[in-house]
């Protein structure tokens, strides 16, 4: 039996020891927060209302289509989403259901271009998918990314111009000017990348349009002259400026340098022999004879026409067609060239064509077409729409220039009001020493140590078209912009890291 | 100047001098026994036999006289003590005890002479206890005497021949003990204690050993507990504990003193059979005890000092892929990793052409070229060492003791990187009362790492100073694939440019040893702390301790023994983040207590139960509990069946906790997850396994392609694109992905223990055992190794894959954790142990030891033990009056090493080591020399640690007790 007065000690006791665990339980050392980096802001310019303005560059273009999934990162939405702060995508932009997309490189319903693995090592291969139909998904709805495909100025502020058929699309039904109708939203800031489109028109269609045309006459292919350009840019830009407000024009990047223009070989040798594994020599495949005999009767036929002329000076004389052995890995790839004299034996018109040298550049989509016959067989050369030649490359590399020139008069004009985005400068930097001609790779951009080339491929910049950037692409170049308007607006913006976006995938062969 | 005399003063005064008057004759009432020892049967004198009181004697300490040489002893008692009784001993004769009535001046005693048989053996009486045999729990014991014969130049040394025993050697200073696996420098289910004080550094971690503990002139035994111990120790102790005690100034008074000297042989291995050495290391030690006051107070101070050259790490092997003897990168070999070269660790895997202009890829890995650690460190060793204390017997059972210990040193260790300590200090200060029933005791530990510093740290800086990582490689792939000339695909042509200060003026050659520019730079390194760039380690991290114990003696009549204590620990750490997640003035404590309650009952005369309940908290962990039962029953005379189960938990100590230290190429982070998650791991990482198996795959698969005859194999392999083979096998990367499940914080151990065991003295002459224990590790807290490339593997994996292949593009991290499954370890241990009548001790013992673990878990356990030991000794304690002799040989059977240092395969090896002791008795005195390894095997303990090379030591000791 339990002495009352023992049982009141013990309980008492165990009460303290009780008191005692539990408070010496609730003791918990709190690890403080870990601090996240604040957004920051600029001092001479408000980002609460944040529009682009732009073509392909900033559409969303990727592997040469508009995606579902290439809309998330597209330069305006890596930009909005990082000032917004927001945990989910927000969609600012003209945006696709497709999930293969519209391609608005091929002809048809293509879709949007992927890489494998090819058989051959260091080389890729590159597939279209299926397409569908172009539909937008948010037709009408607003939007701060008023970026589409191949929009150039005049599809901007010329408000019966219907050439963009992805503007007119998003906007049907409304003759307002573009301009105007991005005017009325009031953006605080504004970032404009206008020109690079209105250049690349007449590039990647292979130099056929004109040059320095005026605007009623200007086609997506055409170059309008540099003194147009300046005027509707600097009356577009006066249109959003309301004495308040800022905005930022980007110049235009050496586009030239792009993989569309550089990287496919103008030696065709691969697709009519398998070359050993050490390149040295290579083994014919079943198309070569053919070649063979169509270039034997080529030149056989051009012999004939020059010995039935012999007064033709050999300066203004077609070169023959050479698929020898003694010229392997030299075979150029076989172009249309207009330029060549007319040649007609016993009635027999022969094309106009000839081995692809080392001034011109073939575009990047011939490659999947080489073997399908395109370009190795006198009678289906590589057109003229598809590769530039040297005068070519010259003519819009002066016009790059002039169009610089003038965003930077524009720029000039704004009485401080308008930056310049110099995304020349940056894509100068990534194609720190690349040689063409000497094989020699562009060093790229290390961050944290992983390289950021301009190439399309392994740790590439640029997608499957070899014009539009792929995510980390994109973020690289949303990045440079941060930093730009952080430079232009005395502002302190924590950057974007690009190591955090995907690049473009290359797949299995199988 | 007038003195003030009080009467009190005077009064005090008087009294002394009577009190001195009355005692001085009762002081000298005393009588000589003379007298001398003879044998029986011969009646020939016995030279040097023992005359002891038993009643004034105990284990520890004889009370007596020998006789001389001519057998005749005079021994002085007090007249008031008769009768007494006197024992006489003398080896080789059977003990008489006499009962002494009278004062003589010509007592004669006989001894009879003992018949044994020569071949037999007799377990002396002191080899074993009763208490010991009894025991639930296995206790290796090692008293005074057995410190001094046993062959080792450091006392701690000794235990190596204990059974089941593993050292990890990081110096001639600091040795790590370690029982039943999991062996490290910092193992934390294996404490030591010295005098009740835990040995372990707050900070660092490793066992602070002989830096700040006793000397061996202070060392009275040192008891070894392997397995689960009892909970007085604290919380999660499953692997053992070493308790070492010192002297007290009571019983071991005056002065002592010894010197040491050895020859080491420290520089590049010599394979000669028997070698001096190249460098000597000495050590001079002092004790002084006295007692004051009728034995009421007693102090002690000790001081020694320890200084020479240090045992290099200077395995130069190869330990990356390829071939050991491959020991710098040439051409059919870019990923050397040497052992003990730092900065050269992690491997690229690069996919370049095979030849110049080759459309044929390969795969190959290169490192950078490191530096070796003797061009890094200075070995120049020291350790200084003082300590005293003051014990206070406040009753005749009760004792104050306050004691205060400082230790400095300057030597290599390998804890979770090879650390150079400089000047480092540790200060440990106790107050202790211990009673006849119970203890209290509070300590407290303080270091201070003074100008230590990262070794690996120190050469990745060097490495990287000269040429970043992100740019040396790009460099290497760029050359590789498109340099000029004779430059393309010639990788050691390549590698020379790289190393250069290419292109001019943008970066530096790299640093050579020796150079002005080096040396400069290497001082700057190891006296910044500068996050990514400087090595040196701060830790001024304290642990402040407070034991109690009680013994209930309330129930004595049920229980045999009940006792109930307590602990409290508090931890703060202070590294300024070079070691815990303190960066940036965040600071970091940590509290945790425990209590325990053990009893045990004697059920009949054969068998005793007993059992233990520990409950513990921890600030960051819920209150956790751990019981042990064990059951003891002798079923023969002195032979003994035990049984012991335990339900042990470990609470995650401060490292495994807080961890947060940079070692240049990998990261070590503690595993509570406000440590890991700014590391944005989930989602982001793979598992370090997960690449290396996606690694093996694809070069199997390479290899499958390529088993075909040469005209195949070109045919065959031009069509095989190494880039679609590992396209192909994304998916082991992708089931690496570390997932939101894991690293949500760490979950306290969980241990599930049987040890069944035998022990006894089988004929009453032999001391036998055999153990076989089993451990259920739940929740083993190790480390999960992954990488973080920049790129997330969940948004681009093939991009993921390859930067994780790139220490440019990636990280590696080390993440305290705990396993998926359960890991089971196992032991089998025997031991058998006899001393002849002559004195000749012979002892053998082998431990079997394994672990198993689920081939899918990720968790690195860091076993680290062979999976067999077998260790021999034969010595004489006693041969002659002079001397004593042991002689010892151990074996390691090859092992698997793992740590976040370095993983390696450490292979087997035999060591044979001995000493003779030479005694003078007449100046209380004795020399001993000894060897260490003296057939000079060539052998390492620690992979990436030290070798321990053959080495002799010559020493001299005054020690009256």
């Amino acid at each position: 039996m339990i002495h009352t007065n023992t049982f009141h000690t013990l309980k008492r006791r165990i009460s303290l020891l009780l008191g005692i665990t539990l408070v010496l339980s609730s003791c918990k050392h709190s690890f403080p927060e870990v601090p996240q980096e604040a957004l920051g802001d600029l001092q001479d310019a408000d980002i609460d209302h944040v529009v682009f303005i732009g073509s392909s560059m900033l559409a969303g273009i990727e592997n040469g289509a508009l995606t579902r999934n290439s809309t998330r990162f597209s330069v305006p939405q890596i930009v909005l989403n990082h000032l917004g702060e927001t945990e989910e995508q927000t969609n600012f932009s003209p945006v696709t259901d497709s999930e293969n997309g519209f391609n608005i490189y091929e002809q048809g319903l293509a879709g949007q271009y992927h890489l494998f693995y090819p058989t051959l090592d260091t080389a890729f291969d590159r597939r279209t998918a299926e397409g569908e139909a172009f539909q937008y998904a948010n037709a009408g709805e607003s939007i701060r990314n008023y970026s589409f495909p191949q929009a150039q100025i005049l599809d901007f502020i010329d408000p019966s111009r219907v050439e963009n058929t992805f503007v007119t699309s998003f906007f049907s039904g409304t003759n307002q000017a573009l301009s105007n109708r991005i005017a009325t939203q009031q953006p605080s800031l504004f970032l404009i990348n206008l020109g690079y489109e209105d250049l690349l028109g007449y590039a990647i269609g292979g130099a056929e349009g004109t040059l320095d045309v005026s605007a009623a006459s200007h086609t997506y292919q055409d170059i309008l002259l540099a003194i147009d350009f300046e005027q509707r840019l600097e009356s577009f830009t006066n249109e959003l400026l309301d004495g308040n407000n800022k905005g930022a024009l980007f110049n235009i990047p050496d586009f030239l340098l792009f993989p569309f223009f550089t990287k496919v070989r103008r030696d065709v040798t691969p697709y009519l022999c398998e070359p050993n594994f050490e390149f040295t020599d290579c083994t014919p495949t079943p198309v070569l004879d053919p070649v063979r005999s169509s270039a034997a009767a080529y030149n056989s036929l051009l012999t004939t026409y020059y010995n039935n002329n012999p007064g033709i000076p050999f300066d203004e004389r077609r070169p023959s067609l050479d698929f020898g052995a003694d010229a392997v890995f030299n075979w150029g790839i076989l172009v249309e060239d207009r330029t060549l004299a007319d040649v007609s034996v016993n009635g027999t018109i022969l094309p106009k064509v000839r081995h692809m040298g080392l001034s011109d550049v073939p575009f990047y989509n011939v490659e999947s077409k080489l073997d399908e016959s395109i370009g190795i067989f006198p009678g289906s050369p590589v057109d003229e729409r598809n590769y530039l030649r040297l005068s070519e490359l010259q003519d819009i590399q002066d016009r790059i220039d002039a169009y610089n020139q003038a965003i930077e008069n524009v720029v000039a004009q704004s009485n401080g009001q308008l930056v310049l985005i110099d995304v020349k400068a940056l894509f100068d930097q990534l194609y720190e020493g690349f040689d063409v001609f000497l094989n020699q790779p562009a060093n790229g951009i290390l961050i944290e140590g992983v390289p950021f080339l301009p190439v399309v491929g392994e740790f590439g910049i640029f997608s499957a078209d070899g014009l539009n950037l792929n995510a980390r692409g994109n973020a690289l170049l949303a990045n440079f912009i941060i930093d730009q308007l952080n430079t232009a607006f005395n502002g302190n913006l924590k950057g974007i890291n690009p190591n955090e976006f995907p690049g473009t995938p290359i797949l299995s062969p199988d | 100047m007038i003195l003030k005399i009080s009467r009190s003063t005077i009064l005090v005064f008087i009294a002394i001098c009577m009190l001195c008057c009355v005692a001085t004759p009762l002081l000298s009432q005393t009588q000589v026994l003379l007298g001398k020892i003879v044998n029986k049967a011969t009646k020939q004198v016995i030279p040097f036999a023992s005359v002891t009181i038993p009643s004034l004697s105990n284990e520890k300490r004889k009370i007596g006289v020998p006789a001389n040489e001519r057998g005749e002893f005079s021994l002085v008692l007090p007249t008031a003590d008769l009768p007494i009784e006197l024992e006489f001993s003398a080896i080789g004769y059977q003990s008489k005890r006499i009962v002494i009535n009278s004062f003589s001046t010509n007592f004669v005693v006989e001894l009879e002479e003992e018949i044994l048989e020569l071949d037999e053996f007799i377990v002396s009486g002191e080899k074993i206890t009763n208490e010991e045999l009894r025991s639930p729990i296995q206790i290796e014991k090692l008293d005074l005497s057995a410190l001094r014969n046993t062959a080792s130049f450091n006392f701690t040394d000794a235990v190596m021949n204990l059974k089941g025993v593993d050292v990890a050697t990081q110096s001639i200073i600091v040795n790590t003990v370690n029982t039943r696996g999991f062996n490290s420098s910092t193992n934390q289910r294996f404490k030591q204690f010295t005098d009740g004080i835990d040995s372990q550094a707050p900070g660092l971690g490793f066992s602070l050993g002989n830096i700040v503990g006793a000397s061996s002139l202070d060392i009275e035994s040192l008891e070894l507990i392997p397995g689960p111990t009892t909970s007085r120790f604290g919380q999660g102790i499953f692997n053992g504990v070493l308790d070492m005690k010192t002297k007290n100034p009571f019983d071991y008074q005056g002065l002592s003193f010894s010197v040491k000297g050895a020859s080491i042989a420290t520089e590049k291995f010599d394979t000669q059979l028997f070698t001096l050495g190249n460098s000597f290391i000495y050590d001079v030690s002092g004790r002084y005890a006295k007692s004051f006051f009728k034995d009421r107070l007693g102090i002690k101070i000790n001081a020694s000092r320890l200084s020479g050259e240090d045992f290099r790490a200077q395995n130069h092997r190869n330990n990356g892929p390829g071939k050991s003897f491959e020991r710098e990168h040439y051409r059919l070999n870019q990923s050397v990793d040497g052992v003990n070269v730092y900065g050269d660790d992690r491997a690229a895997f690069l996919v370049l052409p095979q030849n110049p202009d080759s459309k044929r890829d390969t795969v190959f890995g290169v490192t950078r070229n490191g530096y070796r650690e003797v061009d890094l460190v200075n070995y120049d060793a020291q350790n200084v060492k003082f300590n005293g204390a003051l014990h206070f017997k406040m009753t005749p059972k009760t004792e104050l003791i306050l004691a205060s210990f400082y230790g400095k040193a300057s030597t290599m260790i390998t804890g979770n990187d090879r650390i150079a300590l400089r000047n480092f200090e540790i200060f440990q200060y106790k107050a202790e009362v211990t009673g006849e029933n119970f203890f209290v005791r509070g300590y407290s530990t303080s270091q201070d790492a003074g100008d230590t510093y990262n070794v690996g740290i120190l050469a990745e800086t060097l490495v990287q100073e000269a040429k970043p990582d992100e740019v040396w490689y790009q460099q290497y792939e760029t050359l590789y694939k498109f340099g000029t000339g004779r430059v393309r695909a010639d990788v050691e042509r390549v590698r020379e440019i790289v190393n250069s200060d290419f292109p001019l003026g943008r970066y530096h050659a790299r640093f050579e040893p020796g150079t002005t520019v080096f040396n400069e730079l290497r001082s700057e390194i190891i006296r910044s702390q500068e996050p990514g760039f400087g090595a040196a380690i701060y830790d001024k991290s304290q642990l402040h301790s407070a034991d109690a114990e009680l013994k209930i003696r309330k129930w004595d009549d049920f229980f045999e023994s009940l006792i109930l204590g307590s602990n409290i620990r508090f931890y703060d750490p202070e590294s300024n983040g070079t070691i815990f997640a303190d960066g940036n003035g965040h600071n970091i404590t940590n509290f945790e207590y425990g209590m325990y309650m053990e009893g045990s009952k004697r059920i009949n005369d054969k068998v005793e139960l007993s059992a233990s309940f520990r409950i513990d908290k921890n600030e960051n962990f819920n209150l956790s509990s751990s019981q042990r039962f064990s059951y003891v029953r002798e079923f023969k005379p002195q032979n003994f069946f035990r049984a012991s189960i335990q339900r042990g938990t470990r609470l995650p100590n401060i490292r495994e906790q807080f961890l947060d230290q940079n070692l240049g190429e990998t990261r070590l982070i503690g595993g509570l997850k406000e440590v890991v998650d700014p590391y944005d791991l989930q989602n982001n990482a793979i598992l370090e396994s997960s690449l290396e198996e996606f690694n093996r795959t694809v070069a199997d698969d390479v290899n499958s392609r390529l088993l075909f005859g040469a005209q195949q194999l070109d045919d065959q392999f031009i069509f095989t694109n190494i880039e679609a083979i590992r396209q192909e096998h994304l998916d082991i990367i992708q089931n690496g992905i570390i997932g939101t499940n894991k690293f949500n914080g760490l979950k306290p151990e969980q241990v599930t223990s049987f040890e069944i065991g035998y022990r006894g003295l089988v004929e009453g002459k032999r001391v036998l055992e055999i153990l076989y224990y089993r451990n259920y590790y739940k929740n083993f807290i190790g480390n999960t190794r992954v990488i973080k490339p920049r790129t997330s593997p969940m948004d681009d994996l093939a991009l993921a894959t390859k930067q994780a292949n790139n220490p440019a593009m990636s990280d590696l991290f080390f993440i305290t954790d705990n396993s998926d499954g359960i890991i089971v370890t196992e032991g089998l241990e025997l031991m058998y142990d006899v001393t002849s009548d002559k004195g000749t001790n012979f002892a053998i013992n082998a431990t079997y030891a394994n672990i198993g673990q689920d081939s899918d878990d990720p968790l690195t356990p860091n076993f680290n033990t062979p999976p067999f030991k077998l260790n021999f000794t034969v010595g004489h304690k006693r041969l002659g009056r002079h001397v004593a002799a042991q002689l010892s040989w151990r074996f390691r059977s090859t092992y698997e090493w793992e740590s976040p240092f370095i993983d390696g395969k450490i292979p087997d090896y035999h060591t044979l080591d001995f000493q003779i002791t030479y005694k003078i008795p007449e100046i209380k005195s004795y020399f001993r020399l000894g060897g260490n390894n003296v057939l000079n095997r060539e052998q390492f303990n620690t992979f990436g640690g030290p070798e321990i090379n053959s080495y002799f030591y010559f020493s001299f000791t005054y020690d009256p007790h």
